[in-house]
């Protein structure tokens, strides 16, 4: 072999091998195995051990971390065991213990919680309403931004910006001789997941960990304040569990027996399991929604805007202005009404007609009334002091009102109705597009303002006035508007990229069968096929499995709940719409059904409400690590699961 | 090999015998060949005006499309047009120590393009570990990154090193 021959090989072997060392190398390093989880029986034991050990004292001749008559476990654990008391939806302590086997380390962390201040000041009919959480620590790695030859090599920012994998890696380090710990929920809470704002061009994006301020944190966790930085941090991972609700013994007349009480629910990140997905679990979760929503109904008919659900803090709905959106009191107003129709509840009618009043009355101030052109009455909802009315706020009290009306067959709001329908009209150019924006003092419309969902909102609104008057002037609106909001893809490359169209789709088939349009299901199936290549599937990402279903981008970024829900809403009518076609897409179904499964895990229900403060029961947060609430992310989700409820159980 | 060399270096002494005008023509062509006369190779001065372009469109690319606030990241983006001027300007210089400078410049460029893909690499291999897989639209986007910045970045410098280190560029340069 020449020497000519042994470069050309060099140079053609060596690049890829160095490439796949480096790979091998960076992957090998950072990777932490999934945990082998202790099965029903074991979390059981451990959590046995643990109450045992807190109450009245292990009897005597029971083996340490044994519950009196159980059997302890025996295994050996990677790192420290960490139980967090949760009581009235908030951390009241935690303990740590480690120790190479699993039943000593819940012995030791058992005495410890036996002898905690905050646990034996609490009454025993707290200590038994509290929620145990255990934390094992299976395996630990380095973290990215604070391993010195990565972060060398790496590209810059990418190590400490993604450095943990959120709400499932939690960090650790030696401070003081004594190791610290900063558990997946704790980072979660500390809202330090998503503290990067990467780009100046989107403000408002953020992602990434912050990795000093959790340095930090944990130096204020070891009350060494001011004292030096930790010089290794670690990540690490857990099986977590935490106790069920029904996890007592039960009333003292007649308790459980130990067989019939819930088993700890296995957690990851931060979630029990879903429940199954069926039209009855769909239904109850869109009730739940729904009495979230009332519970958070002032007596103003204002929503408590927002929720947060780590420290119980909610938006004041007394006060006007502010961040409140009256699109989405409508929106939010329209999926009551829509529930209503469904079920029937009764207890839905007075809130609904509540959140009515409130819009009536800003209405009866006049501020953006008057007479069009043609001499027709008209009526635009705005907020208290707002100079402009926008069009989607008045599109969707338009919806919210025809859905009233569907579902009780009252027109008691009907002239409302027709006088605010009166505005759209008048705000749809005659090509079908809408002005989006109005100034109501000028009484002119803004010909340039273009806002996201609003030309949707309003054809879905002209939609649902044609199905409660029959009048064909708003099908005819309603189409022209369709066709403008389908068209506008004409384009190379169209059917590639589509923008937020939900409210389309649900216009297209809410308009069936007065406008029947081949386009319109073909632009909605090609939505879903668009939207379908962002849902991972099971296996598709292991560690990120409970992210199936989701819309998602890459496993590193965290899905949003609201977009599983508000693609659902349009993927059902882009389903019902293939269905009235005669050509309905099973893979649409499939989707909804995937989506549908991701938001029943999100919900907060009575198994995963252990760390919610206040009334959170049926809420939807932001995301698996977002626990702020707002109304709107509970009107789209429940919104999807009441309509797919009518035929999830039927349909193949 | 020694036969061409042979034949180059006879050739001046057939030019010393009468010939007729079509012959002449022939032999001012002849002149113009690059491998006869490197001043007049055109490569040298394509090549350099383009790195020169190219330096500038990086340079305006890294200021105005991609800023980026990591230091490192900045010293490694600009390390592109940087040695991209180099290679053009010894290009253009000519001379043997103009050869030198392209050739260093040229493969520093070549050197910058590899760690970048190295970063990308060892980069993605980290996200799949701490978060159990990279996905298929990051992967694609990876490829797509390092397709371009191989289209974008190293082709110039593979083509323009390959041609210094030619005889004919070599020789454009004066270097023997």
């Amino acid at each position: 072999m020449t020497r000519r021959t042994v470069a050309l090989v060099c140079v053609w072997t060596l690049p890829s091998l160095v490439f796949l060392a480096a790979t091998a190398i960076a992957y090998g390093s950072f990777r932490i195995a999934p945990p082998d989880r202790l099965d029903a029986a074991e979390r059981t034991a451990v959590m046995a051990a643990l109450r045992a050990g807190p109450g009245e004292g292990a009897a005597p001749g029971v083996a340490p971390g044994a519950a009196p008559g159980g059997t302890a476990v025996h295994r050996s654990i990677h790192g420290p065991l960490a139980v967090t008391v949760w009581s009235g939806g908030r951390s009241l302590l935690r303990v740590t213990a480690a120790a190479a086997d699993l039943a000593a380390a819940t012995a030791a962390a058992a005495r410890q919680l036996r002898d905690h201040p905050a646990w034996r000041t609490l009454a025993p009919s707290d200590r038994e309403l509290a929620r145990l959480q255990v934390d094992i620590v299976t395996g630990t790695g380095p973290l990215g931004g604070h391993s010195s030859w990565f972060d060398a090599v790496a590209v810059p920012g990418i190590a400490d910006m993604l450095a943990i994998n959120p709400g499932v890696d939690g960090v650790a380090a030696e401070l003081d001789g004594k190791q610290v710990l900063l558990l997946p929920h704790e980072l979660v809470a500390a809202r330090l997941l998503a503290a990067r704002r990467p780009s100046s061009v989107f403000p408002d994006f953020a992602m990434g960990a912050d990795v000093d301020s959790i340095a930090q944190l944990l130096i204020a966790r070891a009350g060494v304040a001011g004292g030096p930085r930790p010089r290794a941090l670690v990540r690490f991972r857990t099986d977590s569990f935490v106790e069920a609700p029904g996890h007592g013994p039960g009333p003292a007349a007649a308790p459980l027996p130990a067989a019939d009480r819930a088993a700890p629910l296995m957690l990851y990140r931060g979630i029990p399991p879903a429940p199954r997905l069926s039209a009855q679990t769909l239904r109850d979760a869109a009730l739940r929604g729904g009495r979230y929503l009332v519970a958070h109904l002032a007596p103003n008919g204002r929503y408590v805007y927002e929720h947060d659900l780590w420290t119980g803090t909610a938006s004041d709905a007394s006060r006007i202005g502010g961040a409140y959106s009256m699109p989405r009191h409508a929106g939010t107003t329209y999926f009551l009404a829509e529930l209503y129709r469904i079920t029937r509840e009764p207890w839905l009618l007075e809130p609904i007609q509540r959140a009515f009043a409130h819009l009536a009355d800003l209405l009866a101030q006049g501020t953006c009334a008057g007479t069009l052109p043609d001499g027709a009455a008209f009526d635009c909802v705005s907020d208290r002091g707002e100079a402009t009315a926008a069009l989607g706020s008045t599109a969707l009290t338009v919806v919210a009102l025809a859905e009233y009306q569907r579902a009780t067959g009252d027109p008691h709001y009907l002239p409302l109705a027709t006088k605010l329908a009166a505005w759209l009209l008048y705000m749809q150019r005659p090509d079908g597009s809408f002005r989006h924006l109005y100034d109501i003092r000028a009484r002119k419309p803004d010909e340039n303002a273009e806002l996201l969902y609003y030309s949707g909102e309003a054809a879905l609104a002209l939609a649902r006035m044609h199905a409660i008057t029959g009048e064909a002037r708003y099908a005819e609106a309603a189409g022209r508007a369709l066709d403008w909001l389908v068209d506008w893809y004409d384009f190379f490359m169209a059917g590639f990229f589509y923008g937020e169209e939900h409210w389309t789709c649900i216009a297209a088939e809410a308009i069936w069968p007065a406008v029947k349009r081949d386009k319109y299901m073909e632009f909605c199936h090609g939505y879903g096929a668009f939207l379908r290549a962002q849902q991972p599937e099971p296996g598709d990402h292991p560690d990120e499995d409970d992210y199936a279903g989701a819309y998602s981008v890459t496993p590193f970024v965290v899905p949003y709940n609201t977009p599983a829900g508000s693609r659902t809403e349009a993927m059902i009518s882009a389903y019902l719409l293939g269905k009235h076609h005669g050509s309905p897409d099973r893979r649409v179904a499939g989707q909804i059904r995937a989506a549908l499964q991701y938001v029943l895990a999100q919900q907060v229900r009575a198994d995963s409400n252990y760390n919610v403060v206040g009334q959170g029961d049926g809420a939807i947060p932001g995301s698996p690590i977002d626990r702020n609430i707002r109304i709107d992310y509970v009107q789209h989700v429940c919104s999807a699961m009441i309509r797919a409820s009518e035929w999830v159980d039927r349909d193949p | 090999m020694a036969a061409r060399r042979a034949k180059q270096r006879a050739r001046p002494a057939a030019a010393a015998t009468p010939t007729s005008p079509s012959a002449a023509l022939r032999d001012r062509r002849v002149d113009r060949d690059p491998r006869r006369d490197p001043r007049r190779d055109l490569r040298r001065w394509i090549y350099g005006g383009l790195d020169v372009a190219f330096a500038a469109v990086y340079a305006i690319a890294i200021w105005k499309v991609i800023p980026n606030r990591l230091p490192s990241g900045m010293i490694h983006l600009w390390t592109f047009p940087l040695a991209t001027l180099v290679m053009g300007a010894g290009t253009l210089l000519g001379g043997r120590r103009g050869w030198w400078i392209a050739v260093i410049g040229g493969s520093a460029v070549l050197l910058s393009t590899v760690v970048l893909i190295f970063r990308i690499v060892v980069s993605a291999a980290f996200l799949a570990g701490v978060y159990g897989a990279f996905g298929k639209a990051a992967a694609t986007f990876a490829l797509v990154m390092v397709a371009l910045v191989v289209e974008l970045v190293a082709l110039l410098p593979i083509v323009q090193v390959k041609y210094l280190m030619t005889r004919a560029g070599r020789r454009a340069h004066g270097v023997p």
